[in-house]
């Protein structure tokens, strides 16, 4: 797994970047990485890859983006190899990736430990997912605090903040007329040549983003201590809660799409006469034939156990299983859901039910 | 408006203290800003929380699907979501009477929450403040005001059907009830333009629109008209479908879900409505609808009326057929 | 960085010939395959890990995978056995398939049945229809050569539905010979060809009713034959446990990833599909 480092104070680097060099800094970074940057498009903001020789680029104004910057690492559809018949015979390609070394460029805090959460899944146990980690190895992530968390934005409640540089490389904190850019791990110190010009961070500055990273934590509005929800959870698996909860969903699996950390996929086989290819895609847990098997029986038959897999995978088994919660508190499920299902209500309800019981 | 809910009110309060059903079935206010959530009104208190407006998105007939033959129910509709509920108890997958509809004329439509995101460009609005048909977005960054026209369902806009043709309970509402048009247009007048357009236009906007499909299943899930028990696209035994999003992939579940649709989409847009992706291929279905009409004169389905693909009648037009002289 | 990765993919098949298919049952729904490995590295990397009760993703390719139950115990050392039921798109196809034919296999996978706790103890072994192929490398382990003596009694009830349905006829006359297995064959009901037991198998269980005495049970069949067996075993004094089921769930990846196997926080792919009674009454199970 990537390691990383928290930097000792007095080996700190923190420089101040004027809010109207950051773009020639990302262009600066594109000569060298490949560089993944929040791009506008017609009508929305998205993650894209940048090649500022051939583009103009402006560093757009956000909050969290739609999507998460999930799919490049873990792509909707990968090729896990191909084949060709050859007669009688078969012969097995390989995926060969020329990776190049990637930044992901304005990450916010939520989905930054996103990757850890996915780092920790596909590294755990006897197999490690060689195609995450042949893309995650080679990325490396420059964060940008949150200033302003958005409504439905809980990542305070699973163990997150705003300006939280967990599992970031290096963090961007903006001022308001300037950002500080702060190296975190020992990988991220890469990046200290691209900033060295820049003045030093002082006091004033460190004590005006503590101001802004309290601002950002006073308007996230939603609170709940998720201390016990392991404990929780294992005495409600029977409840009628899940009932109640799964009575408004419609088993899309909207939810699951745009979760930065849910992870679950559906191996397809592509093929023609003279070979062809397997691949895997993103799958989602709401859907009743994930576990339908092929005798027709199905152990999730119904949205209530469907709902509750999904809960307790991120506020369960998860703990149990890596001593990690599995979810960000991003919110991006809750804005989604067709029904406005809210996992935040969810949780309360759990928390409500548990301390009853 | 407020003569609506209170009419409402007076309805469902009747029917849950007179236990003429085991539920009433309608919308209570989101966590989010022009959110609604599908509410079960089963005692009196909850009727307090119930709301009837502009963004009640879901077509709620969907969830009548899985409630039991027997079970007396109450449920507020609009028109179009009454003409789904009637394509359910023509097809037999309902009974009728153990529906009590609540039938509410609809003033404008209901909004699209995903035509709001884009028209502020992806960004979030913490509120909204309505004066009369301006909708002005307020969020951290910015303030927009919108013309309630560019931000309802497609269909909505041109939309001329909008009282209850069958209900037991009809909401009084005495307002003017009229397209938000200025001027009185066709109803399948977006239809009508984009037929206009090359076949070369008309197919790089869909596949433009069906790039974005993630293969979610919102819009199957949130369309009561989609219920089989096994959809083509889950069969395993054939498989049909790959689901490995390839362009191809996308298209043949959209156009095989239009053509199951053919005849029976009533046009009440709730699958657009839920798309996380905001795909906007509602033209596929209301030329379809068109079709019904131009063809049958079928596109406003009644109770009892037989299935519009599923009948034949001897004077249907056979333009298909060689003439004979 | 990660040092797992240095290990081979294991999303990769390895190429195997069918060298052999043999129907098992009267309706022909039910074929062993005897399968050699095309490249003998390969072979040993599948031999180093492999135990009875595990299993293995089989590849026909172009169609798809399917993870089925490894039939043959790692002492045949040459090759491999699987009993396939043709329930889906890629069984169908292997059902199809002739001798000479290339497929693929990921594997070994799962935990496989717990070999060095059984040791020194009495072995029953309870199975039902075709489920009983990974029984059936169990059985095979331990009776090879110098095995036997590391184990103590070993009873064996096998059930199932007519006559016909029974797989490895010809191990079952073998083992049928030996005086150092109890071996009980039960049907369903009375059949003119049978002249052995008849009954389910929780009434036959019953019946041997196997002491608890130091002993592992070891059970495997379609789900209600579970159901009514746990009790049985339960009646005779068995623990939790000692009592020890290998379960089914839908696969895909095999290795913990795809991320559907899961009985509450374990996966059935890596964590399974051998669990004891005991673990599985800890589990939340839907």
């Amino acid at each position: 797994m990537v390691k990383k480092k928290e930097k000792q104070d007095n080996q700190t680097f923190e420089k101040i970047i004027p809010k109207d060099k950051l773009d020639s800094l990302i262009k600066g970074l594109n000569k060298d990485f490949k560089l993944i940057v929040p791009k506008e498009t017609e009508d929305d903001i998205e993650f894209d890859y940048l090649d500022s020789d051939k583009e103009e680029y402006q560093f757009p104004e956000y909050q969290n983006l739609r999507v998460s910057p999930k799919k490049f690492l873990f792509p909707r559809k990968e090729v896990l190899y191909s084949f060709e018949k050859e007669g009688t015979n078969i012969k097995i390609k390989e995926k060969e990736e020329l990776i190049e070394d990637q930044v992901i460029f304005g990450i916010r805090s939520c989905d930054a430990r996103s990757y850890k959460i996915l780092d920790t899944f596909f590294s755990s146990g006897k197999y490690s997912d060689p195609y995450y980690f042949s893309k995650r190895n080679k990325t490396l992530l420059i964060g940008l605090a949150c200033n302003e968390p958005m409504t439905a934005c809980f990542c305070t409640s699973v163990g997150g903040a705003p300006f939280s540089s967990e599992g970031l490389d290096a963090i961007l904190y903006d001022l308001g007329d300037k950002y500080i850019f702060k190296i975190i791990s020992e990988k991220g110190s890469a990046f200290s040549k691209y900033v060295s010009e820049y003045p030093d961070v002082k006091k004033a500055d460190l004590k005006k983003k503590e101001e802004w990273a309290k601002s950002a934590r006073d308007k996230i509005k939603f609170d709940i201590n998720l201390d016990n929800i392991e404990k929780d959870l294992d005495g409600l698996f029977e409840s009628d809660i899940w009932s109640k909860v799964s009575r408004r969903c419609i088993s899309c699996g909207a939810c699951s799409y745009v979760c930065p950390t849910c992870h679950c996929f559906d191996v397809q086989e592509q093929s023609d006469k003279n070979g062809g290819k397997r691949v895997r895609i993103w799958d989602n847990c709401q859907a009743s034939i994930f576990t339908l098997e092929a005798s027709g029986h199905n152990p999730r038959n119904s949205g209530r156990e469907r709902t509750r897999q999904r809960i307790y995978h991120k506020f369960n088994y998860y703990l149990k299983n890596y001593k990690i919660l599995g979810c960000v508190g991003c919110g991006r499920c809750i804005k989604v859901c067709p029904t406005n299902r809210d996992i935040r209500e969810t949780l309360k309800a759990v928390v409500e039910a548990a301390e009853k019981a | 408006m407020e003569q609506i809910k209170k009419s409402l009110n007076e309805i469902v309060k009747s029917l849950i203290s007179e236990k003429k059903v085991e539920y009433v079935f309608g919308f209570e206010e989101g966590t989010l800003p022009l959110k609604s959530v599908p509410l079960y009104i089963e005692k009196e208190e909850d009727i307090d929380r119930m709301i009837w407006n502009e963004y009640c998105n879901l077509n709620l007939v969907k969830f009548l699907l899985e409630e039991p033959h027997g079970k007396k129910i109450g449920i507020i509709l609009k028109n179009c979501e009454i003409r789904s509920l009637i394509v359910l108890i023509n097809e037999n997958q309902i009974n009728r009477e153990d529906i009590v509809i609540i039938g509410v004329p609809c003033s404008y439509g209901i909004i699209d929450f995903n035509k709001v995101s884009k028209l502020i460009g992806g960004k979030e609005f913490t509120e909204f403040k309505k004066n009369g048909n301006d909708y002005t977005f307020k969020g951290v960054d910015f303030e927009k005001t919108i013309k309630l026209q560019d931000i309802l369902s497609n269909s909505c806009v041109y939309c001329k059907d909008k009282n209850p043709v069958e209900y037991d309970y009809l909401v009084e509402a005495p307002i003017e009830f009229k397209t938000i048009q200025e001027e009185d247009i066709d109803e399948y007048l977006d239809v009508i333009e984009f037929e206009k357009k090359k076949p070369k236009e008309r197919w790089e906007y869909f596949k433009k629109e069906l790039e974005k499909c993630t293969l979610c299943m919102a819009c199957r899930e949130s369309c009561p008209l989609c219920y089989c028990k096994v959809c083509f696209i889950d069969s395993n035994q054939p498989q049909w479908f790959d689901k490995t999003e390839d362009l191809s992939e996308k298209l043949l579940f959209h156009m095989t879900r239009a053509i199951h649709l053919a005849g029976r989409c009533i046009m009440c847009e709730a699958c657009t409505r839920a798309c996380p992706e905001g795909i906007n291929i509602h033209l596929l279905y209301k030329k379809l609808r068109k079709m019904s009409k131009d063809r049958w004169n079928a596109d406003k389905i009644e109770l009892g009326d037989p299935s519009v693909l599923g009948s034949y009648k001897i004077d249907d037009p056979q333009e298909f057929m060689v003439k004979e002289d | 960085m990660n040092q797992k990765q240095e290990l081979d993919n294991p999303y990769i098949p390895s190429l195997v010939t069918i060298e052999d298919v043999n129907s098992e049952n009267e309706v022909n729904d039910l074929k062993t395959f005897k399968l050699i490995f095309n490249e003998t590295a390969d072979k040993e990397k599948f031999f180093e890990n492999f135990k009875p009760g595990q299993f293995a993703e089989i590849t026909e390719f172009g169609i798809g995978e399917s993870p089925i139950g490894i039939a043959s115990s790692p002492t045949e050392e040459d090759y491999l056995l699987f009993t396939i039921k043709k329930t889906g798109k890629v069984t169908n196809r292997l059902h199809d398939s002739k001798k000479g034919k290339i497929i693929g296999i990921r594997g070994p996978f799962g935990n496989g049945w717990p070999l060095k706790e059984a040791e020194g103890k009495n072995i029953v072994i309870i199975g039902g229809g075709f489920a009983f192929t990974t029984l059936r490398s169990f059985i095979v382990y331990l009776l090879h050569g110098n095995n036997r003596e590391k184990f103590g009694d070993i009873i064996i009830v096998y059930g199932c539905r007519n006559p016909g349905e029974f797989c490895y006829k010809d191990d079952l006359e073998e083992w049928g010979k030996r005086d150092d297995i109890n071996l009980n064959l039960t049907i369903d009901s009375e059949h003119p060809d049978w002249d052995k037991l008849v009954g389910f198998v929780p009434t036959i269980t019953k019946e041997v009713a196997p002491s608890p005495k130091n002993a592992m049970a070891f059970v495997c069949g379609p789900p209600i034959m579970i159901k009514y067996t746990s009790p049985v075993l339960k009646e005779l004094g068995f623990k939790d446990e000692q009592i020890f089921l290998s379960l089914e769930m839908r696969m895909k990846c095999g290795i913990g990833k795809c991320g559907r196997c899961n009985i509450g926080s374990k996966f059935v792919c890596i964590d399974g599909p051998v669990f004891s009674q005991a673990e599985l009454k800890e589990l939340l199970r839907d």
